[in-house]
């Protein structure tokens, strides 16, 4: 197999002068692949993101994509290599209109002014809500609509690698569900995903693999079939 | 002298002094909205705009518009080094509490470039007479054209920066570092740069202010004092960090002075401001300006 979509090699990393919140943390995403990452609050899910996508530097470890060492990148060069993250919680402008949000998604592919109009059209294509609304401020759009927008400004930059950080957290069940079904197509078209979610029901529903963690480390791995039909033992023990 | 050209004429000049205390303000706003700093240097900018007017026209001899563009862009490059140099390193270091140390090194800054002032040009005030005289006059009503030129600049500032901060790609991305710093970093935004820029523009704008003010306000070392505690005035009416309130509540303010210098009389001036601050505080604490902003 040729090089990892993302290559996480023993990473330590803490905060401040703190102890090790990850205590050397490896993991792999495919080419092409969905995986997923488990663990109950306190695991080390969200530092392990914050250290990849750089709001963190590692103590120590690398971090490589597509075999190109990005260990300490900050988070601003994430576009520009092709990873698209999407963070915990709501990441839309409030203040922004609708149009204002997709055309900050554009910021980093230095697309000409035609070519980005094309880009957005395309996204009002697939989520059509977006364009009844594209002059309304984001903040005043319900949450499963501001998911929408979000999840179409990721697309925006055509990324290689998407992050998804607890992105079933407080939807309602039908928005997961949309949410997730749009991380496939974004598969289709080639990119990879590594899903992070305490809810193992949605994860397993779609990754290929899977990693659990508990304090700081990976506690268990494997292809998610093999954990599918133990979901709920799963669930109980580690999350 | 008619009493409607009277209320007119206040008006007029009401709205002049107004629309420069709203210029200031919003650079204020600006500073404080994105950068998060309250800048109490604001008033110094001020000052040095009108240092550096004053030695582009009447030492140099360069005409006024063009000493206006240069007073701006000086300090627009002054801005941006203070920003880059002092607040910048605070940020990163500090964490949470690097504001109130933002704010303290600001009251440095203030005092610093007072006195620095103070050395190099001395107490002396460096004034021109008017740089556009002459005035219009229809019937009793008599406006100057240097109030004239004052209006006009003012509407084309705020126009040219509602206009880059809504239509220009860098002016998306400040606002956007302004509501979600994190969020605009994952988009490929550079956030210490916008942080810079945003500085340099606020800086720019206290500049230009002192510049096109010098034959009202002469250059002095603490000639910004006065103006910065109006910019405040405006900052709390228009509502903390809100650009636009900024821009409205500046020429209400000046109408307010105006007016009650007229009907109540000369003096009152300062007590009705700082009854309308007391008032504002009281029953819009978010200011007069401020949509409640849904956030997520």
């Amino acid at each position: 197999m040729s090089a990892s979509a993302l290559a996480v090699d023993n990473i330590r990393a803490g905060y401040g002068r703190g102890a090790d919140v990850l205590k050397g943390v490896s993991l792999r995403v495919g080419a092409g692949a969905v995986v997923g990452l488990l663990g109950a609050n306190g695991a080390g899910k969200s530092t392990l993101l914050n250290t990849i996508c750089g709001f963190i530097r590692p103590r120590a470890g690398t971090v490589a994509l597509s075999g190109k060492d990005i260990t300490g990148l900050k988070p601003d060069r994430l576009p520009a290599n092709g990873i698209g993250y999407m963070m915990e919680g709501h990441s839309v402008f409030p203040g922004l209109t609708v149009l204002e949000n997709l055309l900050l998604g554009t910021w980093s592919t230095r697309l000409s002014r035609a070519d980005r109009s094309n880009v957005i059209e395309q996204a009002f294509e697939r989520a059509p809500i977006l364009r009844t609304k594209k002059s309304i401020r984001a903040g005043l759009l319900s949450g499963g609509q501001q998911r929408i927008l979000e999840m179409a400004r990721l697309g925006l930059s055509r990324p290689s690698l998407i992050i998804l950080d607890e992105v079933s957290l407080g939807l309602a069940p039908k928005l997961v569900h949309e949410t997730f079904a749009r991380v496939n197509e974004l598969r289709a078209e080639g990119a990879s995903v590594l899903v992070v979610d305490q809810s193992a029901r949605h994860v397993l529903a779609i990754a290929d693999y899977i990693y659990i963690m508990r304090l700081g480390e990976i506690q268990m791995e494997g292809p998610a079939l093999d954990f599918r039909d133990r979901v709920e033992d799963i669930a109980r023990e580690f999350i | 002298m008619s009493d409607l050209m009277i209320l007119l004429q206040l008006t007029i000049d009401g709205l002049t002094r107004g629309a420069m205390y709203g210029l200031m303000a919003t650079g204020l706003a600006l500073i404080f909205g994105i950068v998060r700093v309250i800048n109490m240097g604001h008033g110094e900018l001020f000052m040095l705009g009108a240092y550096a007017m004053y030695f582009l026209t009447a030492v140099l001899g360069v005409p006024p518009i063009l000493g206006i563009l240069i007073s701006a862009a000086l300090l627009f490059l002054a801005g941006m080094a203070m920003e880059r140099g002092l607040i910048a390193p605070l940020r990163s270091r500090l964490g949470e509490n690097w504001l109130v140390d933002g704010y303290v090194l600001t009251i440095g800054l203030m005092v610093i470039l007072q006195n620095l002032a103070l050395m190099v040009f001395g107490a002396r005030e460096f004034g021109v007479a008017s740089f556009w005289p002459g005035r219009i006059e229809m019937g009793d009503l008599v406006i100057s054209n240097e109030r004239i030129v004052i209006l006009l600049a003012a509407f084309v500032l705020a126009g040219a920066l509602g206009a880059f901060l809504h239509y220009t790609n860098v002016g998306r991305a400040i606002r956007a570092t302004a509501e979600h710093p994190r969020a605009a970093q994952t988009l490929g935004i550079n956030i210490s740069n916008m942080y810079t820029l945003t500085f340099g523009i606020g800086a720019a704008l206290a500049g230009a202010v002192g510049a096109i003010l010098l034959s009202i306000y002469p250059a002095f070392p603490t000639v910004g004092g006065e103006i910065l505690l109006k910019a405040f005035v405006v900052v709390i009416v228009g509502g903390l960090g809100n650009v636009w309130g900024a821009m409205l509540a500046g020429p209400l303010l000046g109408l307010i002075e105006s007016y009650s210098t007229a009907f109540v009389s000369g003096g009152w001036q300062n007590t009705t401001i700082s009854l309308l601050v007391i008032l504002v505080l009281f029953l819009r604490p978010q200011g007069l300006f401020s949509k409640q902003v849904v956030r997520p």
